[in-house]
């Protein structure tokens, strides 16, 4: 068990300079702007809706992190879809714009699973990365009065590596997360929960936690509160809710970029993403075993998976401003009715005129 | 006859004051008990009252609708915006603006503070007639807001920042869900300037409308767009208010009692459906009239309650002590 | 001392003028108690408190303060409320027109000279001793009588009236003529006008004129079961009798009269025509006109005239409470429902008479005019063609105060009810 828990820490430090490396994961933000016309702001993120059928379309993105990062234009590994009841089915990736896309329908309410795995042997390694995505269909027309039981996250028993969002108390189909917010997420291999997973979480301004993963496979983050109301105010004349562009994000981190290498990345047109958290867990286990004839004698999982989170409500809104304004109010109709009435009372005025 | 005599010598007052306070536990508290009367209600059963509202205020779904991409409002799915105003205008035709003067949640608070100003015995405003003229296309106005501020959005001219604009400018949105004591609305929004300054107005609105309450009978009203609203499809409504021009001693009783100071109650002897767009229908012009049979309220064509001598007499406290 | 005094006495000018007074007063009360039968038992209060005031000289209100009122338009409600009791100066009596002669030009109305007579000769028991007269700018004739008036040393309040009614800024002169007038109302009393006093006469005013209106109801009903002399009697009566005493018989007589209606008892005769009343108010005793008609075997239903229905038909209806809110009441009441002929408009009259025709299912009308009282001389004309239009027959008489003259006027009321029940049969 010593021994275990030693070479574990040796393996975090060695792994935690891997995570510098690229990392892939699915998101529903379209590579193109024009293709965000087709796509509507729903609960959950970017849906289509067409004639009351909802349906999800995600891309492939990668990158040394969510500031830089571009969607890939071919993907060759496995796709899964999970749906509201847990059924899993494989549908493939098409090509949209260059990008690897998957487009999915959601016919019921509730949450549906996306998992797009890659496996490759390099150096005796086995790597199994898997982009995993928790699509949302809500639609308030339909009602609230939904069974809550599809609220909770639906667990994929053969994923690779599985990891869920564990849901926040009393959370619905409306709930965002605001920073500040306290997250839990669980990891399982196998169907079993992992203890000792590297879970890292990684914000769009480049704050970076990790943390393993408890007995119970669960890892507890605050999402820190960098999402402040300054920044989305220069992006609110773009329609869909509160994105910030990336070289805006570029430039608050200061962190000095080459502009061609950005454009790159970016493509043509640039868009804003509001993903804004990128999870990824990475679990390394002493197995032996041979892909495409190659062997190897360890594996390493890896599971990303995308979210977004909003400026906490407190942090960016103010009660004694609120008053305030009210008390303005309150005030200018108290005291301009006060003295009205007091000017009432002497006699009453003349008929003014207007010489020209 | 007798139910009728009954009915056209009650105490408005009295009646009005439970009628309102039991619609106003129902809308404003109603939703603990799972009630849910939809989201289409005539009235401002305010939808920001999460945990107690027992139905939604139709101007919240409207402008949600209304902030559909072109493309989906101008199409056949666009028909569902209709299947709303549908459900709306079924509740609204059995009630007519009676809705706001007997079921508002909104209404009645206002209505409490004018106890409230009754009590500490300070005077009421009113406005002049300038005043009232400039000042009634105020809702109006906030109608234009509530309808094309949606489209701009849906156009994508505007951000959703700017989405439901007259529910950020409603001080139902700040005031109904403190009777839940929940305290969440008040705060000004900084996450976009759409929000900032909807909010803001938001807020001194409310500031108004605690002040403006105390000083002036049903002050919002005045303001209200969802009797502008109401106002369009009136003539639609089973529920009329009538007057009978030949008995109207045009001695202004019923224009002194208005809450909403309409003044062509009294003075117009010759329009038969006498319903203006500030009119509330709370009835204080029928209860308050001394000829019999000059204002009345018939629904389906059918008298219900009209003005009568011995109900102003009992009204007004002349009944000879027995 | 009078033992000694010669027996040759000269009478006074005032003596004699209470003498033709009582004269002319006992004359009309003898035609209207005696001259028709089937007078309701509580009409007797009335006749003998007319007889009372004018022929036996009591005065209604000894120790009181009386405040003079010169016109419909005086809110009674503040003046009870400021301790005062308002006594209404229109005058009818003939005897002081011709004292009143002297001030008024001869074309002008009788009316309105036989007031400013009661005045100057001091004679009227009810008006004698009053020092504050309230005399509202209605008519030019009145508006200049308070000039004379102050002359002869009474304090006149000048209480304005809009010329329109129907105008914001009318009702907003008026609401300010009448809040000032309740202080100045409290000046002259000494006792100022506050919430609890003015509910409490709003309420009793109030029950007066309920009063009224029980017993005009019951004018509506065929056969008709109460004379139109008797109801003149009654509303005169209310110009300076005590509130709550006059509130009292009027109660007696309408449960006397509910009980004729249960009997079917009429009043008049089988086809008498049923007349509605309208123009220069009748004022005891100048009741030459009702008279005349009632015995031209027609039969007065109901009235539109200051100084009956005018007088008690609206009511003031009080939202809060509150000095500001009733005084304001007050104000409208007395202005906007009232159909007094000085005002620019006379749509509101016109229609109150057809509904007046309608619901008291009258066969005609007719007008008085009093000549010299040029408002209503000219809104005949107008009355009249809105009559036509209608359908509904009209007689226009100018009279005055005179005697002489009435055989004239008789002819033309019967051959008006002639052809009224003419028109009846063919209907």
């Amino acid at each position: 068990m010593k021994y275990r828990s030693v070479s574990f820490m040796i393996f975090a430090l060695l792994s935690s300079a891997s995570f510098a490396n690229t990392q892939l994961w699915l998101s529903d933000q379209p590579p193109d702007k024009e293709l965000l016309k087709n796509l509507q702001q729903s609960h959950g993120g970017l849906v289509k809706i067409d004639n009351e059928l909802y349906s999800k379309q995600l891309w492939l993105r990668k990158g040394d992190g969510l500031f830089k990062s571009a969607t890939v234009e071919s993907a060759s590994g496995s796709v899964h879809l999970m749906d509201t009841q847990q059924k899993v089915s494989e549908p493939v990736m098409e090509k949209i714009t260059n990008s690897a896309s998957l487009q999915f329908q959601m016919p019921e309410e509730g949450f549906y699973n996306a998992y797009y795995t890659e496996r490759s042997v390099e150096n005796n390694r086995l790597n199994v990365t898997t982009a995993k995505a928790e699509a949302l269909k809500h639609s308030c027309r339909l009602g609230h009065n939904y069974d809550r039981k599809l609220v909770n996250p639906n667990q994929w028993a053969d994923a690779p590596l599985e990891v869920i969002r564990l849901r926040l108390p009393e959370e619905d189909f409306h709930t965002r997360i605001h920073s500040g917010a306290v997250l839990k997420f669980k990891v399982l291999y196998k169907n079993a929960p992992v203890s000792d997973a590297l879970v890292k979480l990684e914000t769009q301004k480049g704050w970076v936690n990790s943390t393993t993963s408890d007995q119970e496979g669960i890892a507890t983050f605050q999402i820190i509160q960098d999402n402040f109301a300054a920044d989305s105010n220069e992006e609110q004349k773009k329609p869909s809710g509160k994105p910030t562009a990336d070289t805006k994000i570029a430039e608050a981190n200061k962190k000095p970029e080459k502009p061609a290498e950005h454009e790159k990345h970016s493509g043509k047109h640039a868009m804003p993403l509001s993903d804004n958290f990128l999870l990824s867990v990475e679990y390394v286990v002493p197995e032996k075993g041979q892909l495409d004839g190659k062997p190897y004698q360890q594996a390493a999982y890896t599971v990303t998976m995308i979210g977004s989170y909003s400026p906490n409500a407190q942090g960016s809104s103010s009660r004694a401003q609120a008053l305030a304004y009210s008390g303005a109010g309150f005030l200018t109709l108290g005291i301009g009715a006060t003295l009205y009435r007091r000017r009432r009372l002497k006699p009453f005025r003349e008929v003014g005129f207007d010489e020209n | 006859m007798k139910i009728k005599a009954a009915i056209d010598h009650m105490d408005l007052r009295r009646f009005r004051f439970w009628f309102q306070l039991s619609a106003f536990l129902l809308l404003v508290y109603g939703g603990r008990l799972a009630i849910n009367l939809g989201t289409s209600l005539p009235t401002f059963s305010c939808g920001y009252n999460k945990s107690g509202t027992a139905g939604v205020c139709y101007l919240l779904p409207l402008q949600h609708q209304l902030a559909q991409p072109w493309e989906r409002l101008f199409s056949p799915a666009g028909v569902m915006v209709l299947s709303g105003l549908g459900i709306f205008l079924l509740w609204f035709v059995a009630l007519n603006k009676a809705w706001c003067g007997f079921i508002c949640p909104l209404g009645t608070i206002q209505d409490w503070i004018t106890a409230l100003r009754k009590k500490m015995g300070i005077r009421y405003s009113t406005y002049t007639d300038e005043q009232f003229k400039k000042l009634s296309l105020i809702k109006y106005v906030f109608l234009l807001i509530l309808i094309f501020v949606p489209l701009a959005i849906g156009g994508q001219f505007l951000s959703h920042d700017w989405g439901t604009p007259f529910c950020q400018l409603c001080p139902a949105r700040m005031i109904i869900p403190l009777f839940n004591g929940d305290f969440s609305q008040w705060v000004i929004d900084f996450s976009s300037t759409g929000r900032m300054v909807l909010t803001a107005l938001g807020m001194f609105i409310t500031g108004l409308f605690l002040i403006g309450s105390f000083l002036k009978k049903r002050f919002f009203c005045f303001f209200c767009p969802m009797g502008a609203f109401h106002y369009i499809f009136s003539k639609l409504s089973i529920f009329k208010l009538k007057k009978e021009g030949d008995k109207c001693t045009v001695c202004g009783d019923c224009y002194r009692v208005c809450d909403m100071q309409i003044k062509p109650i009294a003075d117009d002897v010759v329009s038969k459906d006498i319903l203006m767009d500030d009119c509330i229908l709370c009835l204080k012009c029928v209860a308050s009239c001394p000829e019999q049979g000059a204002l009345r309220v018939d629904i389906l064509g059918k008298t219900v309650f009209e003005s009568t001598k011995g109900g102003f007499v009992k009204r007004m406290g002349l009944e000879a002590k027995k | 001392m009078s033992t000694e005094l010669p027996q040759h006495q000269v009478e006074t000018s005032q003596q004699r003028h209470i003498r033709h007074q009582g004269m002319e007063a006992s004359g009309v009360l003898d035609t209207v108690e005696k001259g028709f039968g089937g007078n309701p038992e509580a009409m007797q209060y009335f006749y003998d408190l007319f007889r009372d005031v004018y022929c036996e000289g009591i005065k209604p209100h000894p120790d009181k303060e009386m405040i003079g009122t010169m016109c419909v338009q005086i809110p009674d409600e503040i003046i009870h409320a400021a301790g005062g009791i308002p006594v209404r100066l229109c005058n009818g009596f003939y005897t002081d027109e011709e004292v009143g002669g002297d001030f008024m030009p001869a074309k002008s109305c009788s009316l309105v000279k036989a007031s400013l007579g009661m005045l100057k000769s001091e004679t009227n028991p009810y008006s004698d001793g009053i020092k504050s007269i309230i005399n509202p700018t209605t008519c030019d004739q009145k508006k200049k009588a308070a000039g004379m008036m102050r002359e002869m040393g009474y304090q006149v309040y000048d209480m304005e009236l809009p010329p329109v009614k129907e105008s914001e800024e009318g009702r907003e002169y008026w609401r300010r003529s009448v809040r000032k007038f309740t202080h100045e109302v409290g000046k002259l009393t000494g006792k100022k006008v506050t919430r609890k006093n003015l509910k409490a006469t709003i309420k009793q005013v109030g029950q007066a004129q309920l009063t009224y209106h029980r017993l005009n109801e019951l004018r509506k009903n065929t056969p008709i079961p109460i004379l139109g002399k008797d109801i003149f009697m009654v509303t005169n009566a209310y110009f300076f009798d005590d509130l709550t005493r006059w509130t009292a018989a009027t109660e007696k007589l309408c449960t006397e009269i509910e009980a004729r209606v249960a009997e079917g008892y009429n009043a008049a005769g089988r086809r008498s025509p049923r007349i509605v009343f309208t123009g220069s108010p009748p004022v005891f005793p100048n009741l030459k006109i009702p008279l005349m008609i009632e015995q031209a075997d027609g039969v007065i239903v109901a009235d539109e005239t200051c100084s009956s229905n005018r007088l008690l038909n609206d009511m003031v209806s009080v939202d809060e409470w509150f000095m500001y809110d009733m005084v304001d009441a007050i104000a409208d009441r007395y202005l906007k429902s009232c159909t007094c002929p000085i005002f620019t408009m006379n749509d509101d009259r016109i229609r109150r008479l057809i509904e007046l025709v309608r619901t008291f299912k009258a066969d005609g009308v007719i007008y008085q005019a009093f000549s010299g009282c040029s408002v209503y001389e000219m809104e005949q004309r107008s009355v009249a063609k809105a009559m036509e239009k209608e359908g509904i027959p009209m007689l226009y008489i100018e009279t005055d105060y005179s005697p002489s003259g009435t055989g004239q006027l008789s002819t033309r009321i019967e051959a008006f009810m002639e052809s009224l029940k003419v028109r009846g049969r063919q209907k």
